[in-house]
């Protein structure tokens, strides 16, 4: 998609513009909404070794427990990503103008924040690869394990067009679904207990720390920004506002199932550690310690089928923070949002050295990602009162907040929902108790 | 310009092949885990004992005792792990017993045996010794220790060193996006993306 001079005008005068939310979507045929897409690249930022991660030791300490945490914070993830969305149909406009458009510091605060994150987050990922291999093959060292699957994402986004990523995207989810649920049946699942999970409770001492550590995951500091990307990349934008509608709702059931994809996956990983770790009180540090105690509940395909599904949870995680570090990279120096682009490919070389230079320090990726997710939120605050500032102004023409109808009115619960959980988490959970684990040595 | 096509059903039938096919892989050519699993007859029940064969300095490994008793009685399996301590650390029970029903299986472990830091990598040996009535059954466990972390500072390493160096090396990404941006493109906000000629038949749709 190119950019253009000419602004966007869905609501030519204030007169003759719809009220807001009153206007209906076509109707999507059921083939259009099996269609996962957009809507598994988005699972892949959720569905990786924090995930897993987090998962298992929620399983391991709570059983299922805290599986009502994913949809919660789902729907603040959903939220923010929906704001994003948003704020792109209605004016055409990439996701960081909204900082610019508030003032430079924040570009340069996103700037830093998306490459820390993304080099960060997409070491995890690689480590945690390495960490497979090693499994199978201890003479292999960490680093050239994880090297070699960071090398094959950047193979495959150098070599690749956005349709390619997406139809990988969506046979390595479906690949991992499989996996850690064919695990999870071999290991045992309690169905009662997990229905049980899905109220909201507190189910022991200590679940504050899981909960700040999934919502660190789920919110994901940034990267509930970058739904607009994937749009200008499919070409999903309408001058007319009945377009913009459909694009909006259609775009919403993608990222739901996005979204819903992390707790769909999330089960099984408790219902696994529930079932092999925690009669022991044994809290998962390593993924090959957590498989090895699989295979005497389970079965050898069990193990097999874990440490695949964790290896296709990590690498695509991996291949998902390069692609929105990158993304978000050039639309901060304002260059064409495009996979297949010199710029691109530059920003993917980039964030290739360090993040396999960082394998070198050899921290275990169980506790890394532990940390990380933790770190996560500490950086959302402040892109949540931005975007708070911004999606709450009257010129968002349809699109604004008005308590007028009901859709309006659980537009703007849900926004605010978002807002204050993702500051609760991160302003309490991640600066103040955070800080604690620094300070309190 | 391209109009990219939908994935989805099309790729779901790839997922499922692509699925079966490696499973057909990973079941003829897959190695299996490095790990212990040793099985022994210790009176009436067949006991395994499983853990991992290798850890890294300062990481911790769990072994797990498996007792299956077909037998008509119960029997009462013992398991006591003997540990060089000058290279492990363990607060957990030297002893578990695992009273096993008939036809039954009884699952114990000792957890969080702590490769120490320093120590030498090399391969140490272990040992669990099974009793039940009297008869004993030592099961021998090597466990290597391969490598640890590169620097010791456990959550600061964890967090500071992967922050900062990625902090200095948005530098690099300075230098290199500059070089195909506009000057004070960082602080301007872009025009709107425009409409794409054609575009997916449903988003210019109008509801019935």
């Amino acid at each position: 998609m190119d950019r253009s001079e000419s602004g966007i005008d869905d609501s030519a005068s204030l007169g003759d513009a719809p009220k807001p939310w009153s206007l209906r979507p076509a109707r999507l045929g059921a083939r259009t909404v099996l269609l996962l897409g957009t809507g598994s690249v988005i699972a892949s930022f959720y569905i990786g070794t924090g995930d897993v991660s987090v998962g298992t030791n929620m399983g391991a300490k709570f059983g299922y427990g805290l599986w009502w945490s994913y949809f919660v914070l789902g729907i603040a993830g959903w939220a923010l990503i929906d704001m994003s969305v948003r704020y792109f149909l209605r004016f055409g406009k990439t996701p960081m103008s909204i900082f610019k458009d508030v003032h430079p510091a924040f570009t340069v605060y996103m700037f830093i924040a998306v490459v820390v994150c993304a080099t960060f987050g997409s070491y995890n990922q690689w480590s945690a690869c390495a960490m497979v291999v090693t499994g199978f093959f201890p003479g292999v060292p960490i680093e050239v394990g994880g090297a070699l699957a960071a090398l094959a994402g950047l193979v495959f986004l150098l070599t690749g067009a956005y349709k390619r990523l997406e139809r990988v995207f969506v046979v390595g989810l479906v690949a991992l679904i499989v996996c850690f649920f064919g695990s999870a049946f071999m290991a045992g699942f309690d169905w009662k207990a997990a229905a049980h999970g899905l109220i909201p409770q507190a189910p022991g001492k200590g679940w504050q720390a899981l909960f700040s550590n999934n919502a660190g995951s789920m919110i994901n500091a940034w990267l509930i920004l970058i739904y607009p990307y994937t749009m200008i990349e499919r070409g999903w934008f309408s001058k007319r506002l009945q377009g913009k509608v459909n694009v909006l709702h259609r775009a919403r059931i993608d990222y739901a199932w996005g979204i819903l994809a992390a707790g769909v996956v999330a089960l099984p990983l408790m219902a696994a550690a529930s079932a092999i770790a925690r009669p022991f009180g044994i809290v998962p540090r390593g993924y090959m310690d957590l498989s090895i105690l699989l295979e005497p509940l389970a079965g050898t395909w069990s193990t097999y089928l874990f440490l695949f599904g964790l290896f296709l949870a990590a690498w695509t995680a991996g291949v998902g923070w390069w692609l929105c570090g990158c993304y978000a990279l050039l639309d901060i120096f304002n260059l064409p949002i495009r996979l297949d682009s010199k710029p691109m490919r530059v920003c993917l070389v980039l964030f290739f050295i360090p993040s396999t230079a960082l394998l070198l320090l050899r921290v275990n990726p169980v506790f890394q990602m532990l940390i990380f997710t933790a770190f996560l939120t500490l950086v959302f605050p402040v892109i949540g009162f931005v975007l708070l500032y911004r999606i709450s102004r009257p010129d968002m023409g349809y699109f604004r907040w008005s308590l007028k109808s009901p859709q309006g009115i659980a537009i703007v619960a849900a926004d605010l929902f978002a807002i204050c959980l993702s500051v609760y988490v991160g302003v309490w959970l991640g600066w103040v108790k955070f800080g604690q684990v620094f300070i309190s040595r | 310009m391209r109009v990219p096509s939908e994935s989805g059903i099309g790729a779901a039938r790839v997922a499922c092949v692509a699925v079966a096919v490696l499973a057909g892989w990973l079941g003829v050519f897959a190695p299996a885990a490095p790990a212990l699993e040793h099985a022994v007859q210790v009176g009436p029940a067949e006991v395994t004992v499983f853990a991992p064969d290798w850890t890294w300095q300062n990481g911790s490994v769990n072994i797990l005792v498996v007792a299956d008793n077909p037998g008509p009685e119960a029997c009462t399996v013992s398991a006591r792990l003997d540990v060089p301590a000058d290279f492990f650390a363990y607060d957990g029970p030297d002893t578990v017993e695992l009273a096993v029903p008939p036809g039954d299986t009884v699952r114990g472990a000792f957890t969080n045996i702590l490769a120490k830091p320093g120590v030498p990598l090399q391969t140490y040996d272990l040992e669990i010794i099974l009793a039940e009535g009297g008869r004993e059954e030592p099961v021998r466990y090597p466990l290597r220790t391969i490598r640890g972390v590169a620097f010791s500072g456990g959550r600061w390493v964890a967090l500071l060193v992967p922050s900062g160096t990625a902090l200095l090396w948005c530098a690099a990404f300075v230098i290199a996006l500059r070089r195909f941006s506009a000057p004070g493109a960082w602080r301007a906000s872009p025009p709107a993306i425009a409409e794409q000629g054609t575009r997916e038949s449903w988003i210019d749709q109008n509801p019935a």
